[in-house]
C-alpha cells in the first residue's frame, strides 16, 4: 500500500528538483514579503509546512470521496479554498486557546496562508497524477507531498531571508533597491536549483 | 451571529446556482472536446480511409483500452503509452500492423524541457512572425516521430546520434537508418528521445503482444 | 475621468511591476505571449466581475465574514471562466495548467475587493476592476513578449529574429525571475526620474 520509493522520489522533488517557490513560482507573495528578516521567515517557514500538511490530507479525502464520486469536479476550486479557509481559522483559533506559546510565535502569519497561491496549489497537485507510480496519488502521498512542499518552501525561504539581511548592507542601485534585487537573487537560486532538474532515483513508469 | 451565517449561506447558495447553471451549459461541450482531440490524434497517425473501433485486452497491467483500425483488407491496432521523460510523463500514440510495424505515431502530451525535450513534438516551419500571421498555414508533421514510419517495435530500436537530425538527412541515409531499425535523436535531448522510444518498445509491444496473442 | 483611471491602473499602480501583487501567476504564465494575454484577460473578466458583485452587496455583508464572503464569490467567478476555458480554450486551459484555478487567489483581486469595491459604488467598482485588470494584462505582455522572444525566439509561436539562437533560460523559471527584476527596476528608475528631476 505504501510505496517507498515513491515517497522519497516525491520528497526529493518537492524539495529540490520542483522547489514550489523557485521552480513553480507558488507562493512568491509571502516569499517576497516576508523573507527580510530569517526569525520571521522560519516562523512563516513553520507554518505553511503545517497548513499544507492539514490542508492536503483534507482536500484529499473531500476530493477523493466526495468530488470524484459524484461527478462534482467543477465545484473544486471553490470546495477546496473554502476547505483551506476555514481550517486555517480553525487552526488559529485552537492554537489561540490552546498553545498560546505557539500562536505567538507563528499565528500572525496564518490568516496569510489561507491566500498563498502554495496551500491551494499542493491541493490541486495532489489530484493530478503521480508521475512516479503512474496512478493517482494516494492519501499517504499526497500528505507526504504537502509536508514536503512546505520543506521545500521553507528551504527557499530560509536561504532567502539569509541572503537579503545581508543584502541590506550593500551598495545596490537605487532603481534596483528592495524588490528587484530580490527577484534576481531569487532568479540566481532558481538558476542553481536548475541543476536538480532530470535527477531520479528509480526509474519507474514505462520501464 | 445569526445575520453573520444567513448572509454568508445565501451568498453560497447563489454561487452554487450559478456555478451548477454555467456547468449545465457547458458540459457537453467540454466532454465534446475531449472526445474531438482524441479523434484528431488518431486521425493524425492512421492509413487514409480507415475505420476505427475502440477495444479491450487484459495485460500485465490490466485491462487496457486500445483501437482496433480497419483500412480497406488490412488491420492495424493503435496505442496510447506513457513513460517517463526528462521532466515528466511523455503520452504518445502509435498505430502499428499485424507485424509490428509502426504506421504513424504522434506525441500527445510533454512537459520536457522547452527548447530541447519539447524538440519530440516540434515541427518545422520556415515561415517567420511578419508572414506567419497572414497566409495559409503550414501542414507539416513532426519530423521527431515522423521518422520511426516503418520502424519494427519487435526488434529493438536503435539511437543515431553521429549523423544528425532526421530531418536534415538525405533519402538513402533515411533507408539505412530504417534498415537498421535506428531513429535519429534530438541533439542534447538524449533522455527524451530515450523516454519515447521506451514508450513504443517497452509498453506499446506489451501491448501489442496481448492483442495479437 | 476614464482617462485618468486608465492610466492609474495600467501606469501608476500597476498591479504587478508597482505594487508588486498578483506574481505567481505573472511568472508561470508569461512564457508566451498567447498565455499571458489569455491569463491576463481571464483574470481581468474574474476582478470585474467580483468588483461589481462586493460592490452590490457591501452594505448587505457583516464585517465580520467579509473575506469568506469575497473568497465565494471570486471563486465563482473563476469556477465559471474555468469552465468556459475548458468548453471553448482547450488548448490554452491545458498550457496555463492550474494558474487558471490560482486566480481564486491572486492577491489584486482579494485585494481590490478588500480595498475599493467594498467601500464604492457598484460603477467605479466596476471601473477599477477593468483598470486593474487591464494594468496586470498589459505587465503580463511585456514580460511574455521578453521571455517568448528572448528565450524561444517566437511570438505567438512564430519564429521572429533570424539567426538567433535563443536563451531557453527565459523562459525557464530563473529568466521569470530575471525578466521581472528588470522590467521592475526600469519602471522604478523612470517614476524616481520622474519625481526626483
Amino acid at each position: 500500500m505504501i510505496n517507498p520509493v515513491s515517497l522519497i522520489e516525491i520528497s526529493v522533488g518537492a524539495v529540490f528538483i520542483n522547489n514550489f517557490v523557485l521552480s513553480r513560482f507558488l507562493g512568491l507573495c509571502p516569499f517576497f514579503g516576508v523573507s527580510k528578516k530569517l526569525s520571521s521567515a522560519a516562523g512563516m517557514g513553520g507554518a505553511v509546512i503545517f497548513v499544507m500538511a492539514i490542508a492536503s490530507s483534507f482536500t484529499w479525502v473531500i476530493n477523493h470521496y466526495i468530488l470524484v464520486k459524484y461527478d462534482l469536479l467543477y465545484l473544486q476550486t471553490i470546495v477546496f479554498i473554502l476547505v483551506i479557509a476555514g481550517l486555517v481559522q480553525l487552526v488559529e483559533m485552537a492554537l489561540q486557546k490552546y498553545s498560546p506559546a505557539l500562536y505567538e510565535a507563528l499565528g500572525i502569519f496564518l490568516p496569510l496562508i489561507t491566500t498563498n497561491c502554495a496551500v491551494l496549489g499542493v491541493a490541486l497537485l495532489n489530484t493530478g497524477v503521480n508521475q512516479i507510480t503512474g496512478k493517482d496519488y494516494t492519501f499517504i502521498e499526497s500528505v507526504f507531498n504537502g509536508v514536503m512542499s512546505g520543506v521545500g518552501f521553507s528551504l527557499a525561504l530560509i536561504l532567502m531571508a539569509g541572503i537579503r539581511e545581508k543584502l541590506e548592507f550593500a551598495p545596490v542601485g537605487k532603481a534596483l533597491e528592495g524588490l528587484p534585487i530580490a527577484f534576481i537573487t531569487a532568479g540566481l537560486m532558481a538558476l542553481a536549483f536548475l541543476g536538480f532538474a532530470g535527477l531520479n532515483f528509480f526509474l519507474t513508469v514505462g520501464g | 451571529m445569526i445575520r453573520m451565517t444567513v448572509v454568508l449561506t445565501l451568498i453560497t447558495c447563489a454561487a452554487a446556482l450559478l456555478i451548477a447553471f454555467t456547468n449545465v451549459k457547458t458540459k457537453d461541450k467540454i466532454a465534446g472536446q475531449q472526445a474531438a482531440a482524441q479523434a484528431a490524434a488518431l486521425q493524425q497517425i492512421l492509413p487514409e480511409g480507415a475505420t476505427v473501433t475502440p477495444a479491450t485486452v487484459q495485460t500485465d497491467d490490466g485491462t487496457v483500452n486500445y483501437w482496433s483500425v480497419t483500412a480497406g483488407n488490412e488491420t492495424y491496432y493503435a496505442f496510447r503509452v506513457g513513460s517517463r521523460g526528462y521532466s515528466s510523463t511523455i503520452s504518445s500514440l502509435v498505430c502499428v500492423d499485424t507485424v509490428g510495424i509502426v504506421v504513424g505515431m504522434v506525441v500527445l502530451e510533454q512537459s520536457e524541457t522547452p527548447g530541447l525535450g519539447t524538440r519530440v513534438q516540434e515541427v518545422l516551419s520556415k515561415k517567420y512572425f511578419w508572414n506567419g500571421l497572414i497566409g495559409p498555414k503550414e501542414q507539416a508533421a513532426p519530423w521527431f516521430t515522423e521518422q520511426f514510419k516503418g520502424i519494427s517495435i519487435e526488434k529493438p530500436i536503435g539511437i543515431e546520434k553521429t549523423k544528425g537530425e532526421w530531418h536534415a538527412l538525405s533519402e538513402p541515409d533515411r533507408a539505412s537508418l530504417k534498415e537498421k531499425n535506428t531513429i535519429t535523436a534530438i541533439t542534447g535531448s538524449t533522455i527524451s528521445t530515450r523516454a519515447v522510444i521506451k514508450g513504443i518498445s517497452g509498453k506499446a509491444l506489451q501491448y501489442f503482444q496481448a492483442v495479437r496473442g | 475621468m476614464i482617462g485618468e483611471e486608465l492610466k492609474r491602473g495600467i501606469i501608476d499602480e500597476n498591479p504587478i511591476l508597482v505594487l508588486a501583487l498578483g506574481l505567481c501567476p505573472s511568472l508561470a504564465t508569461s512564457t508566451s505571449v498567447t498565455n499571458g494575454l489569455g491569463m491576463g484577460l481571464a483574470a481581468t473578466f474574474v476582478l470585474a466581475c467580483s468588483n461589481v458583485f462586493v460592490s452590490l452587496l457591501r452594505k448587505a455583508i457583516p464585517d465580520k465574514v467579509r473575506i469568506p464572503c469575497f473568497i465565494v464569490v471570486i471563486a465563482t467567478f473563476v469556477t465559471i471562466v474555468q469552465l468556459l476555458m475548458k468548453a471553448y480554450l482547450p488548448a490554452l486551459d491545458k498550457q496555463l495548467g492550474i494558474f487558471v484555478p490560482l486566480i481564486v487567489v491572486n492577491c489584486i483581486i482579494l485585494g481590490r475587493a478588500e480595498a475599493y469595491a467594498s467601500k464604492n459604488n457598484i460603477f467605479r467598482s466596476l471601473i477599477d476592476g477593468i483598470v486593474m485588470g487591464l494594468g496586470f494584462t498589459f505587465a503580463l505582455c511585456i514580460l511574455s513578449v521578453i521571455r517568448e522572444v528572448l528565450g524561444s525566439n517566437k511570438l505567438f509561436g512564430l519564429k521572429f529574429i533570424p539567426f538567433y539562437q535563443p536563451m531557453t533560460v527565459f523562459i525557464l523559471a530563473p529568466g521569470g525571475f530575471f525578466t521581472i527584476a528588470f522590467v521592475m527596476g526600469i519602471v522604478r528608475h523612470l517614476k524616481n526620474r520622474g519625481k526626483g528631476a
